[in-house]
């Protein structure tokens, strides 16, 4: 179980470590004051609008307490619909409602919802209850995506994003995380989900790992990984890459879901994204990184730099 | 890439003052690195005279330089009496002048000190054989007197100590008789015991000093005698025939015949009180450095009022814990909830000791989360959710203060030490740690903070580090060097090393 390796060994397998993530590529690419339009999802819909930039459209948002009286006639001939803190991380406060139950709303799972029920709920996000340190916040209502079924059959539960990291607008790498029983429907690698590693150049899965062993197959559903082909990989990649020449945040981490009709959509941006994708990908991000910065100087607009990193990363 | 070298300047400056600093306090104003007592000597002469109702001076000789000495308190001035220190051809005195004194005069002078080790320098004699002076029947006497004494002596010093007993205990043999015939009084033996060893090529000298030894006594000036033997100079107990260390006594110059001169009175005498207490080596190395005026010295915690020390205490041992917790950080990679929490922690344990410490943290922590876990349903906003947990924490630690006395289980009193704010918070994020990624992670955070909170406790109770940020406070500088280096050191944790473990793997 605790088995250790050697600095030098990590270094020739080109592997980017905490420390070094935070001192080289957050601390020099990423201002602070940049921060907040990631770190507030409605900051992020505004600069992404009008870009051609995907996302779940924007359907309102809850300001004030005021607001909150008047939800029930806001929403009175919408079906499904998403409300999110704008300021909440980790899937905290976030109601999905897949449909309409006479006066109630139907949440996935198939259980109802009444609108006192759902206005006690984005009346505590505006209070900041779902907020990071408690902060006041805005509660936005957004379009429910409708998911595309390319991962039917890979996830025991939920919908899996895409996860992708830009450096300087660059994508380097792209994975998946596969929740599992194990995980507990979560999707995170050390709970037990699977990483599933996605080539840059075509879409494809590249290697599963579970506890940072190989696995062949999913788990649970018994799904073969290798089958996973991402659709409309080149516009995906295409969208996240425009995300950095809205924010300027030359390492940053685009969440993205697939939408039956509309294709990929950004869901959120990150600006500290994590390293578990090099484990997902069996491979360190180093030598990538240094190639991305080799390019330095060179003008390229987002799709000659998707294009690019197509072609280098394949 | 530019704030390298930057912080490598901020760095080098930080360690150069910081070490320097140190060096210096402890090289030139003989600080301890590391935490001991020291026994200060507090003489104090008595000088008493009849005065003749004009104008009187008293001047005391002191006792000889010696680097060993390093004074922390001198009692200057005196009623009516003006005092200065002079000097003249190496001999320090004293001198005390009124314009007109009547009576009964008494003077109290007292002078403390502590001695360094190694205490007095060893100069060897300059002449290769001492002179040799004795001449007729005195001569034969001497050599009578050294052929008995050198039968059971196997060493130069041996014989000297034979010598000496012989000439003050055979006082009727008749050849001591014949070296003693001139002597006037009786303590004044020992010149003729260094003419005799002379003769064998032994250099002596004679030495008055005062005897620095007991807790409390009442001395006067003594001799003793000095014998250069096997290559250092050996001080002799002229009573006890035996070696005495250098550091017990506090000798007077050599050649000094009265100690004090008293102008404008008679009947003038002089008596030593000799006192020791034990005293911290820190508090003394700031006194004596105060006392030399010297400005560094006083940077020190030992030169605040008692009272104020103990806060600045605990305040100076923090940015020790916080190094304890940048280390397992950032170059262990422990995982702690509250980036500072486990500082307070280690606090706590500081007044709760670490065992105690721990079960009462567990103890609280463990049912505050069970408390907790009924409040999550109610979907209470954060403030008011606090509110709450700062009350069970409140009504926990009252429920163990209580149990603990009516069991007779005292130690339980100690839980009052912890910091109730605090800990209401870890109980909160904790419990949303839990709901939100399970119990695992409450685990490996749970557990990450108290190991880093028992190890910086481990670290700051220890008297040697305690010691050093007490005495060095610049040593604060180093900490500050160190910690900005961890800040911009890019390798990898040591976690790390297991957890990409799997990447260096080859697939085969
Ligand atoms: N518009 C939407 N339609 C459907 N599901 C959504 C929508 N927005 C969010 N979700 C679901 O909620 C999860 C978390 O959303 P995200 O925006 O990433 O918030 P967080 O910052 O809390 O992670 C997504 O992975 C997705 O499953
Ligand atoms: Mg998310």
């Amino acid at each position: 179980m605790f088995k250790f390796t050697t600095p030098a060994k990590l270094n020739k397998a080109g592997v980017i470590g905490m420390n070094r993530r935070n001192v080289e590529l957050i601390a020099q690419n990423n201002p602070r004051r940049l921060y907040p339009l990631v770190d507030d999802k409605l900051k992020t819909k505004q600069v992404t609008q009008g870009v051609g930039i995907a996302v779940p459209a924007m359907i309102g948002v809850v300001r004030t307490q005021h607001h909150v009286g008047q939800l029930g006639e806001f929403l009175s001939d919408l079906k499904g619909f998403v409300i999110k803190p704008s300021k909440g991380s980790g899937g905290k406060g976030i109601l999905v409602i897949t449909g309409r139950d006479g006066e109630d709303f139907v949440k996935p799972s198939g259980s109802c919802v009444t609108l006192k029920e759902l206005q006690h709920h984005v009346s505590s996000t505006l209070s900041g209850l779902y907020s990071l340190g408690g902060n006041p916040d805005v509660a936005m209502i957004e379009t429910l995506v409708e998911f595309s079924d390319v991962f039917e059959g890979f996830s025991y539960e939920g919908v899996p994003d895409v996860r992708v990291i830009l450096f300087r607008g660059y994508p380097v790498m792209a994975m998946t995380r596969l929740s599992t029983r194990e995980s507990d429907g979560k999707a995170n690698l050390h709970q037990g989900a699977v990483g599933l590693g996605i080539d840059i150049a075509t879409g494809r899965s590249l290697k599963a790992v579970q506890h940072g062993k190989p696995i062949e197959h999913h788990p649970d559903t018994g799904r073969k990984l290798s089958e996973l082909k991402v659709p409309y990989w080149e516009t995906l990649l295409n969208l996240t890459s425009r995300c950095y020449d809205v924010t300027g945040l030359g390492y940053l981490g685009a969440d993205i879901v697939l939408d039956k009709n509309l294709g990929p959509l950004l869901l959120e941006l990150n600006a500290r994204p994590g390293l578990a994708i090099q484990i997902a990908n069996g491979m360190g991000m180093r030598p990538r990184l240094s190639l991305i910065e080799s390019q330095r100087g060179i003008e390229r607009n987002a799709e000659e730099r998707v294009a690019y990193a197509m072609e280098a990363f394949g | 890439m530019k704030a390298r070298p930057q912080i490598y300047i901020m760095v080098s400056l930080l360690l150069f003052i910081g070490l320097g600093l140190t060096i210096y306090k402890c090289y030139v104003l003989g600080f301890m690195f590391t935490p001991g007592t020291e026994t200060v000597w507090q003489v104090q002469a008595r000088m008493q005279f009849e005065a003749e109702g004009g104008p009187a001076k008293v001047i005391l000789t002191m006792n000889a330089p010696d680097k060993s000495i390093r004074p922390v308190f001198r009692e200057k001035f005196f009623e009516d009496y003006e005092c200065v220190f002079v000097n003249e051809d190496g001999v320090r005195k004293a001198v005390w002048t009124r314009d007109d004194a009547q009576g009964m005069q008494v003077i109290y002078f007292r002078a403390d000190f502590y001695r360094l080790s190694p205490p007095v320098e060893q100069v060897p004699p300059t002449d290769e054989n001492p002179q040799d002076v004795l001449e007729g029947p005195q001569r034969l006497a001497g050599e009578d007197i050294l052929l008995r004494a050198s039968e059971t002596a196997t060493s130069e010093l041996a014989l000297a100590i034979n010598v000496l007993g012989m000439m003050d205990e055979e006082r009727n043999d008749p050849y001591v008789k014949v070296l003693l015939e001139e002597v006037e009084y009786r303590t004044e033996y020992m010149g003729q015991v260094s003419k005799v060893i002379a003769m064998e090529g032994i250099h002596s000298r004679v030495v008055r000093g005062l005897r620095l030894q007991g807790k409390y006594t009442q001395r006067s000036i003594t001799t003793f005698i000095q014998v250069f033997a096997e290559g250092k100079w050996v001080l002799l107990d002229p009573k006890a025939l035996v070696e005495i260390p250098f550091s017990e006594v506090l000798l007077w110059p050599e050649n000094t015949r009265g100690l004090l001169d008293v102008y404008g009175g008679s009947n003038s005498s002089v008596t030593f009180s000799v006192s020791s207490v034990k005293n911290s080596a820190g508090q003394l190395a700031v006194d004596a450095a105060q006392l030399s005026e010297s400005k560094l010295g006083d940077f020190s915690i030992y030169s605040l009022p008692i009272e104020d020390q103990n806060t600045f205490k605990l305040l100076l041992l923090i940015p020790v814990g916080a190094l304890v917790v940048v280390v397992l950080r950032n170059l262990v990679g422990i995982r702690t909830s509250g980036t500072f929490m486990p500082i307070l922690i280690a606090l706590t344990f500081m007044q709760t000791t670490l065992l105690l410490g721990l079960l009462l943290f567990l103890v609280v922590v463990g049912v505050g989360l069970v408390m907790r876990y009924y409040l999550s349903h109610l979907n209470l906003l954060l403030v008011p959710r606090i509110a709450s947990v700062l009350v069970f924490v409140i009504i926990i630690f009252a429920a163990i203060g209580i149990a603990s006395h009516k069991l007779g289980w005292h130690s339980g009193h100690a839980v009052m030490f912890f910091p109730m704010i605090i800990l209401s918070w870890t109980i909160e994020r904790r419990s949303v740690l839990w709901e939100e990624e399970g119990p695992h992670e409450v685990l490996i955070q749970g557990g990450g903070s108290l190991f880093t909170a028992s190890l910086a406790y481990l670290v700051m109770i220890s008297p040697n580090l305690e010691h050093l940020v007490f005495n060095f406070p610049e040593l604060l500088l180093v900490l500050l060097a160190i910690i900005i280096m961890i800040g911009s050191y890019s390798g990898f944790r040591l976690l790390e090393l297991g957890r990409f473990e799997p990447m260096t793997r080859s697939d085969e």
